[in-house]
């Protein structure tokens, strides 16, 4: 089929449905290829493949979809709905405001995580469904006052700050400032009275949660993930993960959109309700697909996890091993802990183990209070 | 249109034949972006694994532009006088110091701030030369979100003022080529100023023409041997996947050796020019007859 450059209003009809398909398409973008197209006249169908994907897509993971809805549009498959791949925040802003914070209280939204709770068959066996009684127990139970606590202890949360290499004026700092020393010199003839110093600015370390929300561990992640927006509310530099059977990415779905929203969606994705939990697979996933683009350089990585895991726990000796040597901490959430008779026992909690710099019982608000509590102890 | 627009007549074909004038294979893709950075024009943002070739884009392009290439490689901390101008101080003092013994009446002051005391960076030289050099900014990810925005701005308008001296602007920007190996998202904002290139591992033919033209020293057989092992390896889960570079070294290393292709023993003794993670390099050695198969 010759492909025809077509007026520019089919262009703009082209990067339109970029748009709809969640690709990010600004209007200067579709200025540049109109502009384009126009300038490579004749085009034939890869001048107007690479120039559209050139100019129109910024970022490498939109190229699937972009790929797809050129073939649909330029092309014209038989198939109906072009990407086969929606990304996660493309949907509409979501009815929650982003901005306000909800526990999750919602009964709904607990009843819903229950219904496919009881659908899960016994994956973990038996101490999996103690976490489940540890869940209700705790968690599903947290009374007003301990949401109140919750919401009191997010803007007191002091993050664990990092010195950078970029430095700003400071009287006392270890650097002289040349340029305001000169400038102040000037005053005096050119005789240094005082120097001008600079001292090296600290902005917030990286924070990573990656956080288990297979059934067992549902309940218990979203607060940890509540408690993380609050985290991301102070710092740009948080970046949130779940997974189940599979790893996925959350940080940019929650800055759009009510994190709860996000999180049901992202839970629907990486959860096979038969599948049991992977948290070696999963951590492999990250350390491979993120913490090698240095996610991992100097942060705080938090794992949230009842270690009940379903595949190898070599993989997953493998996994923290890489992820201790990356991040500059790693803790580990697990609510099991909470319960006076618990042993650290479950086979993937053991291979974790070795590697984790603080264990913390997270079954609860107190649980949370002392997650703060080794944050701000690290802020020193 | 611009200078370098003016100076670059041609087509996408064209841009192709000048790179490989500089022995850089470029594919179509590549070659387009190239191309509509050059006529548009805008600037250049080319993401993709390490080792897949982008910082060696922008020093072809220079090669077969004709022009200089300006770098500014970032790295963290980076802030605006270190990548656009800083005054030279030392040598302001002692101007200082003359002008006071002399006496001649003055501090000297007003001629302080002067051209002669300026010391250009990167973009600053840049600015200067405009359509004259190709402008590399290497690694952008590894500078903070300020330094980001700063970089917006003189992207979007090429023109700086310094206080002392006056605005100084290009008429005919340069063509910018930016590199990210994505350690960090950049902000859209910037993305959005910028053309958008992902540049893949290259096929296995092409790596092996890649291979004969960056190498020519190494034997056909030994080239095709080398690139078959490798994109064989990049197919493995390893933790740093090799890249091209790693391949013209690797295909290097084994011509020196005296070796003709890839071998069982060869392969162990030289796994250490194309694999550089120890974990990565015991699953090679667990599945090296697997990675040899039929070469």
């Amino acid at each position: 089929m010759g492909p025809k450059p077509g007026p520019t209003s089919e262009l703009v009809r082209f990067g339109r449905m970029l748009r709809t398909h969640g690709v990010k398409v600004g209007a200067g973008q579709v200025v540049s290829y109109t502009r384009a197209v126009a300038d490579l006249d004749p085009a034939d169908i890869d001048d107007l493949y690479w120039t559209g994907r050139i100019t129109l897509v910024n970022h490498q993971a939109d190229l699937a979809v972009y790929d797809a809805a050129f073939d649909a549009f330029f092309i014209g498959s038989e198939g109906d709905s072009p990407p086969a791949i929606m990304p996660l925040a493309s949907a509409d802003g979501g009815d929650g405001d982003p901005a306000s914070i909800s526990f999750g209280t919602d009964h709904q939204e607990v009843e819903v995580l229950d219904a496919g709770d009881e659908e899960l068959p016994a994956a973990g066996g038996p101490r999996a469904s103690s976490a489940e009684i540890l869940r209700t127990k705790h968690f599903d139970r947290w009374t007003e006052e301990e949401f109140r606590r919750l919401a009191r202890l997010l803007p007191t949360l002091r993050l664990p700050q990092k010195r950078t290499r970029r430095t700003r004026p400071s009287p006392r700092g270890p650097r002289i400032d040349l340029r305001r020393s000169v400038r102040h010199s000037l005053r005096y003839g050119g005789d240094l009275v005082h120097l001008r110093r600079r001292g090296r600015m600290e902005r917030p370390r990286p924070i990573v949660l990656i956080v288990d929300v297979s059934g067992s561990m549902a309940g218990f992640s979203r607060a940890l993930v509540q408690f993380s927006y609050g985290m991301s509310r102070a710092s740009q530099r948080v970046e949130v993960f779940c997974f189940g059977t599979r790893l996925t990415r959350l940080t940019n779905a929650m800055r759009v959109r009510d994190p709860n929203a996000a999180l049901d969606e992202a839970t629907d994705l990486v959860v096979d309700w038969d599948g049991g939990t992977r948290i070696g697979e999963s951590l492999a996933a990250y350390v491979t697909r993120w913490g090698k683009h240095r996610l991992n350089r100097g942060a705080t990585v938090i794992i949230c996890s009842d270690g009940l895991e379903r595949g190898e726990p070599d993989r997953l000796a493998w996994a923290m091993r890489r992820l201790s040597g990356q991040a500059r901490r790693v803790i580990w959430v697990n609510p099991l802990a909470g319960d006076p008779k618990f042993q650290p026992l479950a086979r993937g909690l053991v291979a974790a183990l070795p590697f984790v710099d603080e264990l913390i019982a997270g079954h609860s608000i107190e649980g949370l209070e002392d997650l703060a509590r080794v944050l701000e102890g690290w802020t020193a | 249109m611009t200078k370098s627009a003016d100076r670059f007549t041609g087509d996408i074909a064209t841009v192709t034949e000048m790179l490989a004038g500089q022995a850089y294979l470029a594919d179509r893709g590549l070659s387009t972006a190239i191309y509509l950075s050059l006529t548009l024009p805008q600037p250049l943002l080319l993401e993709g694994e390490a080792g897949v070739g982008k910082t060696e884009v922008a020093k072809a392009l220079a090669g077969g532009l004709g022009v200089d290439l300006i770098r500014l490689q970032c790295y963290e901390g980076i802030d605006a006088n270190q990548a656009l101008y800083e005054w030279d101080y030392p040598r302001q003092f002692l101007y200082l110091r003359r002008a006071a013994e002399a006496e001649a009446g003055g501090d000297g002051s007003d001629d302080l701030f002067a051209e002669r005391f300026l010391v250009e960076r990167p973009l600053l030289q840049a600015i200067r030369k405009g359509a004259d050099c190709v402008l590399l900014i290497d690694e952008i990810d590894r500078a903070d979100d300020e330094f980001e925005a700063f970089l917006l701005e003189i992207l979007s308008e090429f023109q700086i003022s310094i206080p002392e001296i006056g605005t100084v602007g290009a008429s005919d920007p340069p063509l910018v080529i930016i590199t990210s190996n994505r350690t960090r998202e950049l902000h859209d904002a910037l993305k959005r100023r910028c053309l958008y290139h992902w540049i893949d591992f290259p096929g296995l033919e092409r790596e092996v023409e890649i291979v004969a033209a960056r190498a020519p020293e190494v034997p056909a057989r030994l080239a095709r041997s080398t690139s078959r092992v490798v994109s064989r390896l990049r197919g493995l889960e390893l933790v740093k996947q090799p890249g091209v570079a790693e391949t013209i070294n690797w295909a290097r290393a084994l011509n020196q050796l005296g070796e003709d292709e890839v071998t069982g023993d060869n392969l162990d003794i030289s796994l250490g020019s194309v694999i550089k993670d120890h974990d990565d390099l015991s699953t090679v050695r667990s599945r090296a007859t697997e990675m040899l198969d039929g070469t």
